[in-house]
């Protein structure tokens, strides 16, 4: 049976597709301002790169901030089951997620079958979120893929203390003007994400192993960051962005 | 105004029935709307001020109007006016993270806007509490202030864990001594004298106005439940400025009457067959939002029982002399474990869960109130560890709809009846 998870997000529509319990592919594009148009325009690519016909799909399932706008989805779960769902099928030792994504961050508790015991979300600040992380990649006009990169060479992360994500623009712009290293306010970004999530996975008490899920996760600099706050090892999951649409597409082929 | 609240985005699929003479809480409303006109009009009459926690019976005993700043402010919210008179008090000056009660009262006075609206006029004097609130302090003596116009406030102990009998006793005193206070401070600046008759008479209507409300919820612990918080939150209205009224009682008791039909009949509030999940809601609702509550319907989950209009109707003693009621009403005033007392409230929210067959219960962490925010993270992994079910902590404001997002509450509202529906 093949069956299809959507999952769109605030800044990335995500398609996986399955087989038998085999994940056949991924594919990942801008949301933009129309949920439903990115949801058609990602799962018509996937199907046409793949070369699989419409009607082999036998369900599909949609997930995250927009997946009401699928119509042709058969039905929607939340980023909180999928999540689950995904992450437990990539490592199902694990009992904690932490997802960030572009406008919100949650962790997820599950218990040994892989079920969601609790979950806590962040409150309606971009703070601690994809989205924070864009608009300090535009203050200190560097490309957000390398912002990982440069702040794992800090030696003395700048403090950003402000918790609202305009406020630490200014901070940064201010730290910029007093001549820090670059890397360092980077590595500042990250600890101050990292706070912030860590105070917010204090909600539910968090259990190892922890996997990170969401586009986020792609920042080595974040995870690092969470890591020293968290004092635990955390395990990046290798399909970290579509994460939320695996578990869809496996919800999808669950009787 | 129930089509309306039935036809949110996600109506359509299930319409909660309202009990046949829900629509009669127009007839306290109308009363209290008539009576102030009619005492603001009497050279003789007099208005006050009061809020939550306050004895509004001793307003009505010495035959004053209790208006309510708090009550108006939701009447405010519900008509859409509460941001805007938000930010004009924000733009007067006071904070972002002041409470938003207290800003839309700001507003609706400093605007004049009109009663239909949730405006308010001058009182002739201002009597408070900061029994369950320390913002009613400060919010009331600047109010006063801006108004020019006599103000009182008592200052009550509080009743938390471990506090011992001759604490408690020692508390009592204190607050029966203020009792005698605004006494001489109502004599004084409205002339209105104590009657000892009257007070019988009105805190006899207050036990009998409680005493329904609590028999009332009595039968909502019948599965399917017949009466939801999406009726509650408005039909408890007689409880907040009606106490020791006559109107409120007749009220209630219809209510109890449509409720006892439909339990006989084995009928709810919902059709038949779509009550999936019973909630607790705890916390003040969201007033701009009240279709909140008509939406969750949708997804089969009625909200079948919340602790903030039942703790309005505390059972009250009837007491012999005047000395014995008041430190019958200072005990009470002082005894909010749904705030003050989180092990008592952990036990009380346990009991219910039981009694009421609850699936789960959702906790508003309300930005505007600290008390009963207080706690909540405590609250919810006892409940979680104690009963296996599901908690939700919604943040959100109770006034101020800028605090609410849409699509993020629907996620975790969506997220929470998973859990739900996964712990069945």
């Amino acid at each position: 049976m093949i069956t299809a998870g959507i999952d769109i997000g605030s800044i990335t529509a995500k398609v996986a597709i399955f087989e038998n319990g085999k994940l056949l592919a991924t594919k990942v594009i801008f949301t933009g301002y129309n949920a439903e148009a990115a949801g058609l325009k990602v799962y018509d690519e996937i199907l046409k790169e793949k070369d699989i016909n419409k009607s082999v799909i036998a369900k599909i399932v949609s997930t995250g901030y927009g997946r009401n706008s699928v119509k042709f989805a058969d039905k929607s779960y939340t980023e909180i089951m999928c999540h689950a769902t995904g992450a437990h099928f990539l490592n199902p030792r694990i009992r904690s997620i932490i997802d960030i994504g572009g406008q919100d961050s949650k962790a997820i508790l599950l218990d040994d079958k892989g079920k969601v015991k609790n979950f806590v979300m962040n409150d309606k600040c971009a703070a601690g979120t994809g989205r924070f992380l864009e608009v300090m990649a535009r203050a200190m006009e560097v490309n957000l893929d390398e912002f990982g990169a440069m702040s794992i060479k800090s030696k003395q992360p700048s403090k950003i203390s402000s918790l609202c994500t305009v406020f630490a623009e200014s901070e940064v712009i201010s730290l910029i003007a007093k001549g820090e290293q670059r890397q360092d306010i980077i590595a500042g970004i990250h600890e101050s994400i990292a706070s912030r999530i860590s105070s917010m996975i204090g909600r539910v008490g968090i259990k190892e192993p922890v996997m990170i899920t969401g586009g986020v996760a792609r920042n080595i600099g974040v995870v690092h960051a969470l890591e020293k706050k968290l004092g635990m090892k955390i395990e990046v999951s290798p399909y970290a962005q579509v994460n939320g649409a695996i578990g869809a597409a496996i919800i999808a082929a669950s009787p | 105004m129930d089509k309306a609240k039935n036809s949110g985005a996600d109506a359509g699929k299930v319409v909660l029935k309202t009990l046949p003479h829900s629509k009669d809480l127009k007839w306290p409303m109308l009363w209290w709307i008539g009576m102030e006109k009619i005492y603001r009009t009497l050279p003789w009459k007099k208005t006050a001020w009061t809020c939550a926690a306050f004895p509004i019976e001793l307003m009505w005993i010495y035959d004053i109007f209790p208006d309510h700043p708090e009550n108006m402010a939701t009447v405010a919210a519900a008509r859409k006016q509460s941001q805007r008179l938000i930010e004009h008090a924000e733009g007067m000056g006071f904070s972002r993270d002041l409470c938003s009660y207290c800003k839309t009262n700001i507003g609706s006075y400093d605007t004049k806007i009109k009663k239909t609206l949730g405006g308010i006029s001058k009182p002739d004097i201002v009597v408070c509490t900061n029994a369950i609130c320390d913002t009613h302090w400060k919010w009331f003596q600047i109010m006063a202030d801006k108004m020019n116009a006599p103000f009182f406030m008592f200052d009550i102990p509080k009743w938390v864990s471990g506090t011992d009998e001759k604490t408690l006793e020692g508390n009592i005193d204190y607050v029966v001594d203020q009792f005698y206070d605004l006494m001489a401070f109502v004599e004084k600046h409205t002339g209105k004298k104590m009657s000892e008759k009257r007070l019988n008479k009105v805190l006899g209507r207050s036990m009998e106005l409680s005493d329904l409300w609590r028999e009332i919820f009595e039968h909502r612990k019948s599965v399917p439940s017949p009466y939801s918080g999406a009726e509650t939150s408005a039909a408890f209205f007689p409880l907040v400025v009606l106490p020791g009224v006559k109107v409120g009682i007749n009220f209630f008791k219809k209510i109890l009457a449509d409720i006892k039909t439909l339990t006989t009949k084995g009928e709810g509030t919902m059709p038949e067959g779509r009550e999936k999940y019973r909630v607790m809601w705890e916390g003040i609702p969201f007033w701009y939002r009240m279709r909140f509550m008509y939406d969750l319907a949708q997804q089969g989950v009625v909200i079948a029982f919340e602790p903030y209009t039942y703790s309005f109707a505390p059972v009250k003693k009837k007491c012999l002399t005047m000395e014995e009621t008041l430190r019958d009403v200072a005990k009470l005033i002082m005894d909010t474990p749904y705030a003050y007392n989180l092990e008592r409230r952990i036990e009380n929210f346990e009991k219910w869960i039981d009694e009421y067959k609850l699936d789960g219960v959702i906790l508003h962490e309300n930005m505007s109130c600290r008390p009963s925010s207080a706690g909540m993270v405590d609250l919810a992994e006892a409940i979680m560890r104690d009963k296996g079910i599901p908690v939700l902590i919604l943040q959100c404001d109770m006034n101020d709809p800028r605090a609410y997002s849409e699509g993020q509450i629907k996620t975790r509202v969506e997220g929470f009846i998973e859990l739900m529906e996964a712990n069945k």
